[in-house]
This record gives structure tokens, sequence and C-alpha cells, in this order.
């Protein structure tokens, strides 16, 4: 195996003039601007665990696992030519219920938060807790939304084999 | 830590010093009080990121790091990483350095600025990001997720593209693999 790249050869190999001077070009040549990354900030969720730093930094792996956790109940209901329609309209209201929580919500997500063993993976493997946890953030209206999706997808694939 | 880089002047093309270095309450009150007017008047993505959140965020967990680079007086460019949670898309069980925020001043950006006043600013930036990554062990492995109008600078830069992520908001998913000897 390969011996490790040292960090004096890294600070030489990606910071010398040359190496250095073609990848602004290339940033040029992108011709865009530059940023990465999501953000919780402005948003009540933040106000809710401002003084709680570590509880913020773990809703990430929260909702990346309640994104993976509601994709996974959708493909197990058999909404067929739907299904990609209600997974997209579910996760963008899972995003801003997560983003604007209820009371209620707030302190459910505070508990599953706090616990520890949930978080020793990339993504939280408990699926009871996933799934408790989305019966209290989303709504009957928000299901509403996800059921019309689908049905809508459905409907569009019948008038397109009709009219093809 | 105070590494020594180089921008390149936007008017006359030649080159000028910069540093990057530790986040700081220095440049979150250059993001207060001058880079957020200019954000809010463009409607840039990024014009609600609180620096000063993160910065508390950073200095309560070891976990996140904040970098800065600073040129000409002022600072030109935030970084955020975390270093210990994220792991490679293309190799099961690698960890890697995430970069979770980084932007560029908003006169440095083409989208508002026809002539940028300093370019290389998110290069310099992400290539620290390597440097960290070999740092801890990590081979120079970094991942990140791009906001859309940042898609084709990751390309330029190498990074491999791994589509869209769909529990990220559909963000593309970037990664560089391991720092190799040329």
């Amino acid at each position: 195996m390969e011996e490790s790249i040292t960090v004096e050869e890294a600070i030489e190999l990606l910071f010398n003039r040359e190496s250095l001077q073609a990848a602004i070009i290339a940033e040029d040549e992108a011709n865009c601007h530059v940023s990465a990354g999501l953000d919780w900030s402005g948003h009540k969720i933040v106000a809710a665990f401002l003084n709680n730093p570590p509880l913020l930094g773990r809703m990430t792996i929260l909702r990346l696992s309640l994104n993976r956790e509601i994709r996974q109940m959708l493909q197990n209901w058999n909404l067929g030519i739907g299904l990609e329609a209600a997974i997209n309209i579910a996760h963008a209201r899972l995003l801003s219920r997560l983003q604007l929580p209820s009371s209620t919500a707030i302190g459910l997500l505070e508990i599953i938060l706090m616990r520890d063993e949930l978080y020793k993976q990339e993504l939280i493997g408990d699926q009871q807790a996933l799934r408790d946890l989305l019966r209290v953030l989303l709504l009957d209206s928000d299901w509403d939304d996800i059921a019309t999706a689908a049905g809508h997808a459905v409907r569009s694939q019948v008038m397109e084999k009709v009219s093809a | 830590m105070r590494l020594k880089v180089e921008l390149i002047n936007g008017v006359d093309h030649q080159p000028i010093e910069g540093f990057i270095v530790k986040l700081a309450q220095n440049h979150v009150d250059d993001f207060v009080n001058i880079w957020l007017n200019e954000l809010r008047t463009t409607e840039a993505d990024d014009k609600f990121w609180d620096w000063l959140f993160k910065l508390e965020m950073i200095n309560k967990n070891e976990e996140y790091e904040g970098y800065a680079l600073e040129a000409e007086g002022g600072t030109q460019g935030f970084m955020k990483i975390e270093t210990q949670r994220h792991g490679s898309h293309e190799v099961y069980g690698q960890k890697l350095v995430y970069v979770e925020y980084l932007a560029s001043a908003p006169w440095n950006r083409k989208e508002i600025h026809l002539i940028p006043r300093y370019r290389g600013v998110g290069t310099n930036l992400l290539r620290y990001a390597r440097v960290r990554s070999v740092e801890l062990g990590y081979r120079g492995r970094v991942g990140l997720h791009s906001l859309p109008g940042s898609v084709k600078f990751y390309e330029n830069q190498l990074m491999e593209n791994f589509g869209p992520d769909e529990g990220n908001d559909d963000l593309i998913y970037f990664e560089y693999r391991p720092l190799q000897r040329l």
C-alpha cells in the first residue's frame, strides 16, 4: 500500500504557484460563485436549540435519517408511478416542518436529539423512533399533499398514454 | 495556525498575499458589518448564514473547525468543516473532512461584481480542507454538498460528482479522492 502523503507534501502540492494558478483559472472558467452547504440558520429550530449547539449539530443526521425513513415507508406502500412524486413532496414537507416545528414537535425532537446512542453512526438506525417522530412532525394536511402528488403522477401517466 | 496563500487581484491580475487563519470574532464582525449589506441587496443564497452562531458551535464542539481567508486587511472568505462524523461516498467506512459551509466575500463573486476584487478565495479554502484531511489521517478526502450555483466550480476543481443527494434537498454531492504524490 502506498505510504500516506505528509502534510508538508500536501501543502507543497496544493499551494505551489503553478498548481494554484491552474486551479484559479479553473475557478474563473466556472464563472460562478463558490459556496457549499445547507443551513438551519434563520429558522425557528435554531432559536429553539441555540443554547445547546451539540443538539443542533445532530439535526442534520436526524433530518437525513428521517428522509431515508420516509422514503422506505413510501416504497413499501406500492405507489407505483406516483412514488417519486410522493417522496419529493414528503421531503419538502418534512424540511418545512423541521424548520418550523410545533411546540409539541420541539419537545419530541429534543428527546430524540439527546439520545446519544442514536448518533453513533452516520444515520440513525432506530426505525421506531424515526416513525414516532414522523407521526408528530407531519400533519394530516402533509399526508394529504403526499397522496395528491402521487395521484397527480398516476393521472399524468394515464393521460400521456391515452394521448400517445 | 496561519498559512500563507496567494490570491489574484481581479483588476491588474497581480498576485497578492493572503492568509488562512482560524475563524475568530473579527471575521464574524466583518461578515455582520460589511458582507451582510451587500448580500441582502443581491439576495444571494447565503444571506442568512449566521457566522456568529457558527463560531459559537465551533468553539463548543471539537469536531467543527472554522477558517477565514484574510487579505488586504479584510475577510475574503469563510469555511466551516466537520471532521469526525462524515464518511466517504466512494469507500464505505473511510472518514473524510466534510465542508459544511464555504463562502467568498460578495465583492469577490462574479455574479455580483463583473470584475471580482480577488480571485482564488474558494480555491484556497477548499485546498486547505484537503490539507486538514491529510493532517487528520484521511489522506486528503474531502466531501461537500454544492449549492446550485456552484456546481461548475467543483467540477472544474476535479472533485468527483456523485449526483443529487435525495436526502439532502437534492444538492449535488462532491468528493475529493485521496491526494496522490505526483
